[in-house]
């Protein structure tokens, strides 16, 4: 199990980066399997966006990362449908 | 079953035809066309050259869909005639361009190619200096004098502007130019580019402290096969690391510019799409552009590389598992009624988008951050009514919108009548009209939102979204639109074989040149522009490559030379 700041340092990170939401999410879910959860995800944001210069947490509400991010690697669907394709 | 399911009420059953005019091209002499519908039912263009005998192409392999397109002919706001460069026309369109007394709109978007020297050496381009053997750079103070014309403009003043090439990033001024055009009143500053600079992510921040908004991407594909294509080598991880690397500069307006190529990347228009949903938050749009064809190419040559609308349509519906079907897109000037209320209520010289309806096409994709749902705005609101509805209050506008000096000219004929002269009297007539316009404006704006609510499907985001616009009515809303949604598009540009001058009339893109001939600033339709006045008006400024400085020409091909090695090394481990 792991503890609330390995993942928010690991989040942190990812996002310091430059990872898409999408990409975020994936990462998060494969190296701790049990924070692949919303509910869960959603109470760490606030610590997470806090950590980023006052600049980049603005940038980071007006793209909607963090609403993106809870979304889940595999759920975005486009009206009820996935493309057939992935890159 | 028809192609477009909803829409074929409005569709004519006879045989389409029409009488045009275009281009010869071989000589680019003006000839008389024919659009017409054949019996194997695509719509063609039909030319004879005196000399060169006869062209055809193909616009539409759908001719419902054609025929439904040409219902959305918005009328343009036209450039004031005293702002145009060559008022009296004399050879006719094309060819009196600057632009020319007959052109019909305002372009929403100028572009200025500040350079044609480039980083890469793509087999698809003919353009760039290392091909030509000249290098064409306007210099700053001509680029600043291009920006002062566009934004002198009437009565739409110039707000967004683009600096293109070659690659623009080679330019070193380019952060100056970029400040300048803000100076200058640019509401919307963007670039043109191919991202290589990019990879740097100190060039990003330093662009980005420039205040530029939006990045226009090349942007292919999404398989090394396609890069090694398109662009000589494999792009496909560098281009990955620019998108990261903008995300961290703090951009958040990336357009993704994929060149179709039939062949080439043609099947990649499905994947294009899916890279840019995952990358939602700083993309905002996919425009999809055709390659345009030139030189001289045999006829069945010509049928087999063509890709017009219609058929982009079908690959994006076939790529995308149908949820981009043929019936969630519709022509460019659907928004042109809309976008000419929004100027006229806010006074803010806006945007005209009334150019002909094969130019391009479009549809938004909203993101429902609950369900992580991607709905299409058809989705939302009846899209045909809601151009008819706007076009309806738009043309009662336009009867009235200049006639709100009533109090003014009755105060001021009371001071002539009384013989003399009472500032406090004009002032009180100015006053009653600006109450008698503001009144007006609501009273227009009011009725236009409640038949625009009688259009509503289904709520959410998008009418969240469509209802600011049309309450609060400021461009600022309409930006923010932008930000809950992914736009997909595609602008067709014509190239010789497919020119007819009732589009160039209507271009809305232009680019802003300054011509060394007669040192004036002018501007050109895009595809005039490409496809014809461009050589003539690059020839007086062209400096042969061995004139520039060695140094300069050593450095584009260091570069070159080095991305193309670090294009060919093995992908770092994440």
């Amino acid at each position: 199990m792991a503890t609330e700041k390995e993942v928010i340092d690991e989040l942190y990170k990812i996002i310091a980066e430059g990872a898409n939401p999408r990409e975020a999410r994936l990462a998060i879910s494969k190296k701790f399997p049990d924070w692949d959860d919303r509910k869960k995800l959603q109470k760490i944001i606030p610590k997470v966006e806090k950590m980023f210069p006052t600049i980049r947490q603005t940038y980071i509400r007006k793209t909607s990362y963090f609403k993106i991010f809870l979304i889940g690697p595999d759920d975005i669907r486009a009206r009820g449908k996935k493309f057939p394709q992935k890159y | 079953m028809s192609y477009l399911s909803y829409n074929t009420a409005e569709v004519s059953r006879e045989k389409y035809r029409k009488e045009v005019t275009s281009v010869c091209p071989e000589c680019i002499k003006v000839i008389p066309a024919v659009i017409e519908e054949d019996p194997d039912g695509k719509i063609r263009l039909k030319k004879k050259s005196p000399e060169h005998g006869e062209f055809v192409d193909i616009l539409s392999q759908h001719p419902e869909y054609y025929k439904w397109s040409q219902n959305f002919l918005a009328e343009g706001v036209a450039i004031d005639q005293d702002k145009r460069c060559v008022p009296n026309t004399e050879k006719g369109c094309p060819w009196d361009c600057g632009t020319c007394g007959r052109h019909k709109t305002t372009p929403i978007l100028s572009l200025i190619d500040i350079t044609n020297k480039c980083n890469l050496r793509c087999p698809i381009c003919f353009a760039n200096a290392a091909v030509t053997g000249n290098v064409v750079e306007p210099t700053f103070e001509e680029v600043v004098k291009i920006m002062k014309h566009l934004r002198s403009l009437r009565p739409y003043s110039n707000i967004a502007v683009s600096f293109s090439g070659g690659e623009p990033t080679l330019r070193p001024d380019l952060p100056d130019m970029i400040r300048k055009a803000y100076e200058l009143g640019f509401l919307q500053v963007m670039l043109i580019t191919n991202g290589i600079k990019f990879k740097s992510l100190d060039y990003c921040k330093e662009i980005k402290e420039t205040g530029l908004q939006t990045i226009y991407l090349q942007f292919d594909g999404t398989t090394p096969e396609t890069w090694e294509r398109t662009r000589g080598f494999n792009l496909w991880p560098i281009k990955q690391r620019i998108i990261r690397n903008l995300r961290i500069a703090g951009f958040d307006s990336v357009v993704l510019v994929p060149t179709i190529a039939r062949g080439i990347s043609d099947h990649e228009v499905g994947n294009i799409i899916q890279f840019a949903i995952d990358n939602i938050d700083i993309v905002r749009c996919v425009n999809f552009q055709p390659v345009s064809l030139c030189g001289r190419i045999p006829p069945e040559k010509l049928a087999e590389m063509r890709i017009n609308i219609s058929d982009l349509i079908h690959m994006i519906d076939e790529q995308t598992n149908h949820v981009l079907n043929p019936n969630v897109w519709y022509p460019i000037p659907v928004i042109a009624p809309m976008a000419n209320l929004i100027t006229w209520y806010t006074g803010v010289p806006g945007v005209d988008f009334a150019c002909h309806p094969d130019c391009g096409f479009a549809t938004f994709m909203v993101l429902n951050d609950q369900t992580g749902e991607l709905e299409c705005i058809t989705d939302y609101i009846d899209i045909p009514e809601f151009f008819k509805i706007s076009n309806k209050y738009w043309e009662e506008v336009s009867k009235r919108k200049d006639k709100f000096h009533r109090f003014e000219t009755i105060t001021g004929g009371l001071n002539e009548l009384l013989g003399v002269d009472i500032p406090f009297l004009r002032e009180i007539g100015k006053g009653l009209d600006g109450i008698h316009e503001r009144a007006y404006k609501r009273y227009i704006m009011a009725r236009y939102f409640w038949d625009v609510l009688g259009l509503i499907k289904k709520t959410g985001r998008a009418i969240q979204s469509v209802s600011k616009i049309l309450l609060r009515t400021t461009w600022d809303d309409v930006a923010s639109f932008m930000y809950d949604t992914l736009m997909v598009s595609c602008m067709h540009f014509q190239d010789l074989y497919s020119m007819r001058t009732a589009r160039t009339e209507r271009c809305i893109i232009h680019y802003g040149v300054y011509d060394r001939r007669d040192g004036k600033v002018k501007q050109f339709p895009f595809c005039t522009y490409n496809s014809i006045h461009r050589p003539l008006i690059e020839k007086a400024i062209a400096v042969p490559i061995s004139q520039v400085d060695e140094g300069e020409v050593l450095t584009m091909e260091k570069e070159y030379k080095e991305l193309e090695k670090e294009a060919a090394a093995p992908l770092p481990k994440e």
